[in-house]
């Protein structure tokens, strides 16, 4: 059974691979080099990825699904989920947010303060 | 390094009081548009960047050194907070922890400012690598991304929007997320972007890392990144509906929410943070006109009074009479003379014209040629403009450049020369005895101030020598006579130099203590044979003591004493032969002469002396005077 949970980017990418399969990995590199601006090992690491998670193989040098992507559609479960880094961001990055700061609790109350708002205005 | 880490920490200290007072006015002005906030930092950050600083006798700052750099040298060093009591309370301990133990030479102090500033140049390095690693590991991750614009990409590995790079930023924006978000998130990095928040977070990163010690700038930094997302936030705010801010704190809360997945954590500080944003989102209003005019004007009172550091006045003079001792005499650590009753300003005839100003100089010097044994000349003399500059090497030395701003600024602050028109060189050979000096003189409407510092050349010696100025009772601010600052340390110290043996004696097999016990009777000749009046003359001297030294190997090393050599403690007891010498010798441990010997003159003194017996590369044995002992 395939771990069929990818994120936007990994989606993007598996495309790619169904549009073209069968191709070799050199091929892969030079598409995504051009469709998505990815560098070699990029596009390895991800692809290291998705064949982990069981949706693609790569042997010989031949990438060749293992899902085609009306399984993999069928098989989708939630949207998404994606893959936190270890820590926190580290402190020299100008960021949105920091993420896992909040308990459920004090997430809720921010919100109820948002839903007041909300009514009032 | 030392003098960096040292001057670091001054720094750092100083700057401490300017974080306290941008703390204090975030919390009186909460209510000002928070880039105001942003310029406060920006104050904090200019402070300790500045290696220099602007003078002003506004500042509120009470030391400039609270570490003085001479401390950890001195005898008994103390510390300069700028305020009296804590400076009192705190000698005893400075002095248990770091006075010098007289025989060691090297001072506590020093080996823990050596100590230090090693420590803190590995936690630098540390945290710069931290910021190095932690970049490189993001942009491994954001690298897998697709562009959605010129400057924003996607990407699922991250889940939370950043900034990356300095030159080029892009915008990275985990793909997750919903369109009404997504475009708040964008318009909030966008206006990071614009606001230049990814150079100014990097840079405060990169002070934090130099000054990593001070724990007050730990709160300031995370402070300081606070606040700017509330004025980014502000930013994007301006341009929003009441409904779009709504929407835009959702985003806030929606992505600072937890995933159902993880667990509930400990209370973390930092929740305050999301929601003091939301919040501030909800709550916005365009800020008043006069709340926005109070945090200028209140920035501006900061600057004035906490970015600037006290005027020197004393200070300098005292690290001048410090420099004094310690360029003057190589001999001993530190002796400080200060001839008090040689202070006077020295009056041309009013109504000069400029060539009798110059004439005036001469005439003023003149008559203390006589002390010398072989009469200077003044050859050259050349008057500058207003400003101080001049082909010599004044403008190269902060010692010098220092002290005839002092003759332009701090005369006219004590008011009795209301005018100096500029300064003049003056240029004194001695051949006979192999020295030049050369300094520079104010000249005034009608007054011609001698200098306080000379450029002294001889075979022996050569730098600046300066010399101690003074305000008087009256609020004249003296400088020292001639005989004052050149004939203590041009004149006496060259001729008191020509008359001191080389105290050598051939080494034939006899060992150091031996070598030591030959040449230590020795050391003071040369105070018999100087001239009458000379800031170096005894009119009796004698060595009674010389006791073996124990060294430690780590002593032994530092003084670099090879295996067959040692060091021997000294007690001189000598008679001054007039007051000047016995403001020299009253240095350090002198005391009055305490033994019984009916030989030894009424009114001697005694003090000790380190020498060092060294085996020479020329076969002979060295011995050299080290410091107090």
């Amino acid at each position: 059974m395939a771990d069929t949970k990818l994120g936007v980017v990994e989606t993007r990418f598996a495309e790619i691979i169904w549009e073209h399969a069968p191709l070799s990995s050199g091929d892969l590199v030079k598409l995504c080099e051009k469709e998505l601006q990815w560098k070699k090992p990029t596009t390895y690491n991800v692809l290291r990825k998705l064949c982990e998670k069981g949706l693609f193989q790569n042997e010989k040098g031949t990438v060749t699904p293992l899902l085609s992507r009306e399984e993999f559609l069928a098989e989708k479960g939630e949207a998404f989920v994606s893959e936190t880094y270890g820590g926190s961001l580290p402190a020299f990055i100008a960021a949105f947010t920091k993420r896992n700061r909040l308990t459920e609790e004090e997430a809720d109350r921010i919100q109820a303060l948002i839903d007041e708002a909300r009514r009032k205005g | 390094m030392e003098a960096m880490f040292l001057k670091l920490l001054n720094m750092s200290l100083t700057a401490g009081w300017l974080v306290l007072a941008v703390i204090v006015l975030r919390i009186l002005l909460r209510r000002a548009p928070k880039w105001t906030r942003c310029l406060l930092w920006a104050l904090v950050a200019v402070r300790l960047l500045l290696p220099f600083s602007i003078e002003s006798a506004l500042s509120l700052i009470p030391s400039a050194e609270p570490l003085p750099q001479e401390a950890v040298l001195a005898e008994h060093p103390r510390l300069d907070t700028g305020i009296p009591p804590l400076n009192t309370a705190t000698a005893p301990v400075m002095e248990r922890a770091f006075a010098p133990n007289p025989g060691d030479s090297v001072n506590p102090l020093q080996i823990y400012t050596a100590l230090g500033s090693w420590l803190w140049l590995a936690g630098a390095a540390a945290m710069l690598l931290y910021a190095l690693l932690s970049y490189l590991r993001l942009r491994r991750q954001a690298a897998a991304s697709i562009p959605i614009t010129q400057d924003s990409f996607l990407c699922d590995a991250i889940d939370s929007p950043f900034i990356l790079g300095v030159l080029r930023p892009r915008i990275y924006l985990p793909s997750g997320l919903a369109e009404p978000q997504q475009s708040h998130v964008l318009a909030h990095e966008r206006a990071h972007l614009k606001r230049r928040d990814h150079w100014w977070k990097p840079l405060g990163w990169l002070l934090l890392s130099v000054y990593w010690f001070n724990p007050l700038l730990w709160p300031a930094y995370f402070l300081f990144c606070r606040d700017i997302e509330l004025a980014c936030d502000e930013k994007v705010l301006r341009e929003l509906t009441k409904e779009q801010r709504i929407d835009y704190s959702q985003a806030l809360l929606d992505l600072a929410r937890p995933r159902a997945a993880v667990s509930a954590c400990p209370v973390a500080f930092g929740e305050t943070g999301v929601r003091n944003r939301v919040k501030s989102a909800l709550n916005y209003k365009k800020p008043a006109f006069w709340i926005v005019l109070l945090a200028i004007l209140a920035m501006i009172v900061t600057a004035v009074c906490l970015l600037t550091d006290p005027k020197k006045e004393e200070k300098a003079s005292q690290e001048l009479q410090e420099t004094a001792g310690e360029r003057g005499y190589s001999m001993s650590r530190g002796p400080t003379i200060i001839f008090q009753g040689d202070a006077q300003p020295v009056t041309a005839p009013s109504s000069s014209a400029a060539p009798t100003r110059i004439q005036a100089v001469a005439d003023a010097l003149e008559p203390l040629m006589d002390v010398s044994t072989q009469p200077a000349v003044l050859v050259s003399r050349r008057t500058l403009g207003g400003e101080v500059s001049g082909p010599y090497p004044l403008q190269n030395d902060p010692n010098l450049a220092h002290l005839a701003n002092m003759f332009l600024t701090e005369y006219a602050y004590a008011g009795t020369a209301p005018h100096i028109d500029g300064m003049e060189e003056i240029r004194i050979e001695c051949p006979e005895l192999g020295w030049t000096a050369s300094a520079y003189a104010a000249l005034g409407e009608d007054t011609v101030e001698l200098p306080g510092a000379w450029y002294f050349e001889s075979s022996e010696y050569s730098g600046w020598l300066t010399y101690l100025s003074d305000v008087g009772d009256d609020g004249t601010f003296y400088f020292p006579s001639f005989y004052g600052s050149f004939r203590a340390f041009a004149f006496d110290m060259a001729e008191y130099l020509s008359f001191s043996p080389e105290l050598i004696t051939p080494n034939v097999g006899q060992g150091w203590l031996a070598a030591a016990q030959e040449l230590a009777p020795h050391c003071y000749d040369a105070a018999l044979k100087v001239s009458p009046g000379s800031t170096y003359g005894l009119s009796y001297v004698t060595v009674t003591r010389i006791n073996p030294e124990e060294i430690s190997e780590v002593r032994r090393q530092l003084d670099g004493l090879g295996e067959q050599d040692g060091e021997v403690s000294i007690t001189v007891v000598f008679v001054p032969e007039n007051e000047h010498a016995l403001t020299l010798y009253m240095a350090g441990n002198t005391i009055d002469y305490t033994g019984s010997d009916p030989s030894i003159p009424p009114g001697a003194y005694q003090f000790s002396r380190l020498c060092s017996a060294k085996m020479g590369d020329d076969g002979n044995w060295h011995l050299e005077i080290m410091g107090t002992g």
